[in-house]
């Protein structure tokens, strides 16, 4: 047993060729693949929808008809502009629906197409007008992965794609050419030495203010929070088995997932304001649900954290280990019921056994990793007013803690805040301030990055946060949204089904599905760790050679530089998120009224899962990828140019490092574009 | 009065450096102008004070990071007094948090509490603290 499994983990690595899906048997094939109708002009798509995909299996035009036996792959369709398309579909197994981007009529909307089992479906003929890419989505909710069975339909001329790839190496050589003219201290023109003091705007400053230092903000912003986490858990052990139709998947993964990415660049770690997860082990070990105790007893051992855990090594190896087993988590309730109370307890225990600091939240947390890491990036941060007042104020409460506050929870100086990597915004330092010094400041994106990327020394850790998300969030797009389904398959083990934990099949992988996981986990870790990361590493040295600095080592501008992604990652984030949000948006409104699945509606919010404009997508992303990229050059001109102190050497490391931040940037305009 | 008070009393001295600094604190940051305010409320910073110190050492606190605290509960009981919340003066800050912070520490060894009576920590601030208001006004 294990020989024959060292066997196959072996035939894996050494053949990584796709797999091949498409077996069940449908009794009516022959009759589906003979249509007696005629259609004139249209072309004709057999497709065979299935768990999870949709196989192109064979194309008729001008009468001749190409056969694929497996099924085309990738799922890509292709239709001239001006063609008409007549889809004849059948189901190999469950009933599937049919959504085309765009190109359903709003009569069909209201009515979706469902592919029952042993029917044939005729759509069509449509007429294909406009050009571009689109998606075909099912509309009917067939199993775990239902929200990822995607293909690609595109209307040729696709001129988009093209023009795409020009304008990002246009917008990547006029940034280039803009900092060719050194640019100090500026951002795409915006001066990083100044700043907005959020609590002193006419108005909303001093309301602002009274919330913030109100002791009861915490607790209010948290208790709803809680609840709603409390009914995930629930619905996540106990509710309807299959993904969408649960509460704790699409509030997870829709909703929180793609607003804790916006939150992070409009509000760095605002999410962290909200978390309830530590909430437990912080009210117990205070004692206290908001106010400050009066004599300083905590209810914790209070062990020291040990030295060896500060840093982002736990969350980013956690946060890779659940993009290994994504299309689980993100697809089977119970996954994500088992990881989230797993983070619940794991939090509670921490609080009572180490000193009672956020210590989870800093060194476990696998949100906090990125959170953190990319909150450098973000417009908002809490400093201090005045950093003359703080290195004259002695006792410091900031950090000590005052009547009126507790000393940072996250182990910081708040008064001499540089970055927002760690500072969880408790809002704490605003509260125990006995000079009002600290406060809340609007700034543009990558005030710190030249600070922090320069400092950088041995911190691997956050350069590998950096890689991990930055890889992910293109391969995610690439993986879910696109019509690559042996991929989606490997990383589901190929298993159609799971209605609990026993019958899910991580507990008891069959061979073939350990096989599949295995090339979705050895391809995710490998570009994330190695692929990327040696690419990284080789640009960084070229940039070395070319700029001429000999005393550097390669391996400080390797981690000085990947603090662009940052900033880039984050932007990269947000594309994905409006993914998930255009198009899923529907299934959290629903589930608020049926959280279990079980096909209640409470509060009569309950609709059909309805895409909010998915054609739009390619031209929302277009100018998040476009920005991310010129921030991504401009930072990474910032850091170079504090390591260097010299213009020219600084713009050719630059410019190595923005061919580079280019390949990338075209490889996502191909993933939503091409 | 019981032994306790009497242990801590016989320190409360002029000649005691911290009694003298708290004194002065006091007077430059909260009692100047101030003519009309009666005993307890004039020294009710540093009545909070020994409470404090009598309550941690009960609970068996550190005395380090407490003594520490106790500055900033002076601090905070003469912003209070004096109806603000916040100072703007990085000085006063800090002159009343050393104040607090070693009178707190030459206390501490001194105030000896045991059992669980509410009453006992304030008994002992009371007298303490008027011993000192004495102690203030007779320089
Ligand atoms: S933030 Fe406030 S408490 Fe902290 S050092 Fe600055 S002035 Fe002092
Ligand atoms: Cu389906």
């Amino acid at each position: 047993m294990i020989n024959k499994l060292r066997i196959t983990i072996l035939i894996t690595l050494l053949f990584l060729i796709p797999i091949e899906n498409v077996n069940a048997h449908v009794v009516s094939e022959k009759e589906w693949l003979n249509d007696p109708h005629d259609h004139g002009d249209a072309k004709i798509i057999y497709l065979k929808a299935y768990q999870f995909g949709y196989a192109v299996k064979a194309i008729q035009e001008d009468g001749e008809k190409r056969i694929f036996p497996d099924g085309k792959e990738p799922s890509i369709m292709e239709v001239e502009k001006g063609g008409k398309v007549v889809f004849r579909i059948i189901s190999a197994d469950v009933t599937h629906g049919f959504y085309i981007d765009g190109y359903t009529p709003d009569a069909v909307k209201d009515n979706k197409i469902l592919i029952k089992p042993g029917e044939i479906i005729e759509v069509g003929p449509i007429f294909f007008d406009d050009p571009g890419k689109f998606k075909l989505r099912c509309s009917e909710t067939c199993g775990p992965l239902h929200p990822f069975m995607v293909a690609d339909l595109i209307v040729k001329p696709n001129t988009y794609f093209p023009v795409l790839l020009i304008i990002t190496v246009v917008v990547s050589a006029m940034t280039l050419l803009y900092v060719s003219r050194a640019p100090k201290n500026k951002m795409l023109g915006i001066p990083l030495d100044r700043d907005i003091d959020l609590l002193k705007v006419r108005f909303i400053g001093p309301i602002l203010k009274k919330f913030l230092q109100w002791r009861g903000v915490h607790f209010a912003l948290i208790v709803p929070n809680l609840l709603i986490f409390m009914v995930v858990l629930t619905s996540g052990f106990f509710g309807n088995p299959t993904g969408n139709m649960n509460f704790s998947i699409v509030i997870i993964w829709i909703l929180w997932l793609a607003a804790v990415e916006i939150l992070i660049l409009l509000g760095a770690r605002t999410w962290c304001t909200l978390c309830p997860i530590p909430a437990f082990g912080e009210w117990l070990a205070r004692r206290r649900f908001y106010g400050v105790h009066k004599i300083r007893k905590w209810t914790s051992i209070g062990k020291k954290w040990p030295n060896k855990l500060n840093n982002m090594w736990i969350p980013a190896l956690f946060f890779l280990t659940m993009s290994l087993f994504v299309p689980w988590l993100v697809t089977r309730p119970v996954v994500t019921g088992i990881v989230f109370g797993f983070l619940f307890i794991l939090a509670l225990i921490i609080y009572l056994v180490f000193d009672p600091k956020r210590n989870f939240c800093r060194n476990i947390c696998p949100a906090n990793g990125y959170i953190g890491y990319h909150s450098n990036a973000s417009i908002l941060a809490v400093r201090s007013r005045n950093i003359n007042t703080c290195n004259q104020h002695t006792p410091k409460e900031c950090i000590r803690g005052s009547p009126k506050g507790y000393g940072c929870p996250w182990k910081l100086y708040p008064g001499g805040h540089k970055e927002n990597t760690y500072c969880g915004q408790c809002y704490e330092c605003l509260k125990s301030c006995p000079l009002d010094n600290m406060t809340l400041k609007l700034r543009m994106v990558g005030q710190d990055l030249a600070r922090i990327g320069a400092k950088a020394k041995n911190r691997f850790d956050e350069a590998y946060t950096g890689f991990i998300r930055f890889t992910v969030a293109i391969f995610y797009e690439l993986v879910f949204f696109g019509p690559y389904f042996w991929i989606k398959d490997w990383g589901n083990m190929g298993i159609i089904y799971g209605a609990n934990l026993a019958t899910i099949g991580l507990l008891s992988p069959t061979l073939e599905a350990l096989n599949y996981w295995f090339k979705w986990a050895l391809m995710v870790a490998g570009i994330a760790l190695i692929g990327y990361p040696g690419l990284f590493y080789i640009f960084s040295w070229i940039s070395k050679k070319l700029s001429g600095v000999n005393d550097i080592p390669t391996k400080q501008l390797f981690l000085s530089f990947s603090y662009a992604l940052a900033p880039y990652g984050i932007f990269l984030w947000i594309a994905f998120a409006f993914s998930l949000l255009l198009v899923n948006w529907s299934y959290p409104i629903s589930a608020i009224s049926d959280p279990l699945g079980y096909g209640w509606n409470l509060f009569g919010t309950k609709f059909e899962w309805q895409p909010f404009s998915p054609e739009a997508l390619p031209y929302i992303q277009t100018p998040l990828l476009l920005l991310g990229l010129a921030i991504a050059i401009n930072a990474t001109y910032n850091i170079a140019e504090q390591i260097f102190n010299n213009h020219r050497q600084a713009f050719r490391a630059t410019f190595v490092m923005g061919v580079l931040h280019t390949m990338a940037g075209l490889v996502f305009a191909w993933v939503i574009a091409g | 009065m019981s032994a306790e008070i009497q242990q801590v009393e016989r320190r409360v001295s002029p000649k005691n450096d911290a009694i003298e600094n708290i004194c002065k604190a006091l007077d430059k940051w909260y009692w100047a102008g101030k003519n009309g305010i009666s005993r307890d409320v004039a020294i009710k910073p540093v009545r909070d004070v020994v409470e404090y110190v009598c309550e941690a050492k009960k609970k068996g606190l550190d005395k380090k990071s407490e003594v520490a605290y106790c500055g900033s509960i002076l601090l905070y009981s003469v912003l209070s007094l004096t109806g603000r919340r916040v100072s703007s003066d990085v000085k006063e800050a800090n002159e009343l948090f050393k104040a607090g912070k070693d009178f707190a520490s030459s206390i501490w060894d001194e105030i000896e509490v045991k059992g669980t009576d509410k009453r006992k920590c304030q008994e002992i601030a009371d007298s303490i603290s008027s011993r000192i208001f004495d102690v203030c006004r007779s320089n």
